[in-house]
């Protein structure tokens, strides 16, 4: 749903009906956040910088989510594409010798092989429930990787990078990796945005909606099918290799089940058709992540173990009781969201936005 | 020649498990059109409340009616409370959901019962089975006596009773079953209760045979290549292909290594969807605008 526009602004083509930014202040707070975006290295501490680091990185990960979504494929297998992505550069750079730059395009052209395999499975059935292809995909990949690792004589645990990114033979320090991954961020968003306003975007919705009509008129779904999960995998792989550049360490238990549905679960949050959707998405996720594993945890932990609490949970488990909460909590709200809003919060700014424009007059 | 003998019969016995944990798949699939890929944790999840109840003074057959009647509850209230908003909703959604169903269900898991290992006591009849030179434990046999026993029950209830009348009659034409008086919610409401049901006594056997803890939820989702191997819509597939599954997965850790045991079914999926997407004993659905 989207909303209605301010008194005085009409559509007279459909291109001003597609424009990114509709209204002139629209366009003023787009411009200033993208400089509040790539000013943040000079005004935000390290810690912080770290975070949206990774922010950014799911950011780019939960829009290939949404693409394949926009198709009507529920992708619960970015895990394993992105780890195809993390651990092709990995073990190029640990044993072939490669930089991180040189790696970059095998991650890609190796998740992306991945994406056209089972989008051609995943073509072969028609409806939602191709998805458990991409469940085969998620858990599959993560395990061969654990086979694959002690065969190259590389610890199946972790693999360890030589060294991070550079950039003219001068390594990047957390500011440097921000700028990097921000820039990609946004080529990855203007990609997103264009690719769901042209064609092929139209094409992708049709296909969802229904997918018998697309092919009456013409349409043909194998091939947009195929299309939605090499651009979801591609961009998982560029996910991956920047998450091989931030934590410069990468296990292949990172990459669990969980991690696809994170992603799923931002796209859905944010809204599922919009793609600053995706940026809300990410910021809550991480957001909510981060605060309970940094703030209310640990409170909790003393609270069980010394404070007032003790004894009412037994200790030997309570690590792993409390790391139930972080799940319990997302699924919560992740249910809560979608249930009242099929749009995510993106649709509840709509719908405020229509009540301003409108008002006093009901919306 | 024991060995290829003793790793195909508890592929048969393990496989047996999957038939009816798919089985409740296929029945909520065939009802409501939502595949539940929620049932990874709730069979973990039914694992861990059968434990539970099997530690306290109950008797042990008391103790797993009430869980299997906890599993029921469950499956109810999944449908009433987070799935019974989504009923007019496109399926797409439903799927969704049924994905942080996940969620939930694994904080509940974990929050409630922690995350080390645990085990069952033994309540089936312990011993061996001798056929010629193979030793097979009892216990083993026995669940898989009562997965198929349960497997048919349910095959019976969905074909012969006027319960499952109800349950195919919303499955063929929602809209029909509607207007001839049939109440669509609380049908649905079965399909999940039945589902419920066959995730806690599914999370029994898959528990007993090694031991439980809330991380192990792929044990479950092995139930997905078997729908899909047998034919999403057919339930004496679902029979053939959980014990077609739990063969592969058996004969691949005894001669491959455990590692490809774990990823074995899945490769199944993939290699069936490529080669015959409707399952072994699915038809072709046709469609109508």
């Amino acid at each position: 749903m989207t909303s209605h526009c301010p008194a005085g602004t009409y559509d007279a083509n459909y291109g001003q009906d597609s424009s990114i930014a509709r209204t002139q202040l629209q366009r003023v707070f787009l411009i200033a956040g993208i400089i509040l975006i790539f000013a943040a290295p000079w005004y935000l501490g390290s810690d912080l910088l770290t975070q949206l680091n990774e922010i950014g990185i799911y950011i780019i990960v939960a829009s290939g989510v949404f693409i394949a979504i926009s198709c009507g494929i529920v992708n619960l297998g970015q895990a394993g594409f992105m780890c195809i992505g993390a651990f092709t550069s990995g073990i190029l750079c640990s044993t072939a010798g490669f930089s991180l730059w040189g790696a970059l395009p095998i991650a890609i052209i190796a998740s992306g092989l991945m994406g056209v395999l089972c989008g051609l499975t995943l073509s072969r059935i028609k409806g939602f429930i191709a998805a458990v292809v991409t469940i085969a995909v998620g858990i599959i990949i993560p395990e061969m990787f654990m086979i694959i690792l002690p065969m190259l004589d590389l610890p199946a645990e972790a693999v360890s990078l030589p060294e991070g990114i550079s950039i003219g033979g001068k390594v990047l320090g957390s500011q440097g990796l921000y700028l990097l991954i921000w820039v990609l961020v946004l080529l990855t968003a203007l990609l997103v945005l264009n690719l769901s306003r042209s064609k092929t975007g139209r094409a992708f919705r049709g296909t969802r909606d229904n997918e018998l009509v697309s092919e009456a008129v013409g349409l043909n779904i194998r091939r947009h099918k195929i299309v939605a999960l090499l651009v979801c995998s591609i961009l998982a792989g560029i996910g991956g290799w920047l998450w091989a550049c931030h934590y410069s360490s990468i296990s292949a238990g990172a990459f669990r089940f969980t991690l696809s549905l994170e992603c799923l679960g931002i796209v859905v949050l944010g809204g599922m058709g919009s793609v600053g959707g995706i940026f809300i998405g990410s910021v809550i996720v991480l957001g909510i992540k981060f605060a309970l594993s940094n703030y209310l945890l640990p409170w909790l932990e003393d609270m069980f173990m010394t404070g007032p609490w003790y004894g009412v949970l037994p200790l030997g488990d309570l690590i792993g009781r409390l790391g139930g909460i972080t799940p319990l909590l997302l699924g919560i709200i992740f249910i809560l969201v979608f249930t009242f809003s099929p749009s995510g919060m993106v649709g509840w700014w709509n719908k405020f936005k229509t009540y301003y424009r409108l008002w006093p007059l009901p919306g | 020649m024991e060995e290829l003998f003793t790793c195909l019969a508890i592929g048969i016995f393990s496989g047996g498990i999957y038939s009816l944990i798919a089985l409740g798949l296929v029945i909520i699939f065939k009802t409501t059109k939502i595949l539940n890929f929620a049932v990874g944790e709730l069979v973990v999840m039914g694992g861990l409340i059968a434990i539970s109840l099997l530690n306290t003074d109950l008797p042990y057959w008391i103790a797993i009616i009430l869980s299997v009647a906890i599993g029921g509850a469950i499956g109810f209230f999944l449908q009433k409370v987070i799935l019974s908003s989504f009923i007019k909703r496109p399926t797409l959604d439903a799927l969704i959901v049924t994905c942080f169903i996940i969620y939930l269900v694994e904080g509940v898991n974990k929050c409630g019962w922690g995350a080390r290992l645990r085990f069952f006591p033994e309540f089936l009849p312990q011993g061996q089975l001798n056929i010629g030179d193979i030793f097979i434990s009892t216990d083993i046999m026995w669940s898989f006596v009562i997965a198929m026993g349960l497997s048919f029950i349910l095959i019976f209830i969905f074909q012969y009773t006027k319960l499952g009348l109800g349950l195919r009659v919303v499955a063929n034409d929602n809209v029909l079953a509607r207007s001839k008086g049939v109440p669509l919610s609380s049908t649905h409401s079965i399909a999940w209760i039945l589902g419920g049901v066959v995730a806690v006594v599914g999370g029994i056997f898959l528990g007993y045979r090694s031991a439980i803890d809330p991380t192990m939820s792929t044990i479950g989702l092995k139930a997905i290549p078997v729908v899909f191997l047998g034919g999403l819509e057919s339930l004496p597939g679902a029979v053939v292909a959980g014990i077609i599954i739990g063969l592969v997965e058996n004969v691949v850790g005894t001669y491959i290594s455990s590692s490809w045991a774990g990823i074995a079914p899945f490769l199944v999926l993939v290699m069936i969807l490529l080669i015959r997407p409707q399952g072994l004993l699915g038809q072709k659905m046709v469609e109508r605008v």
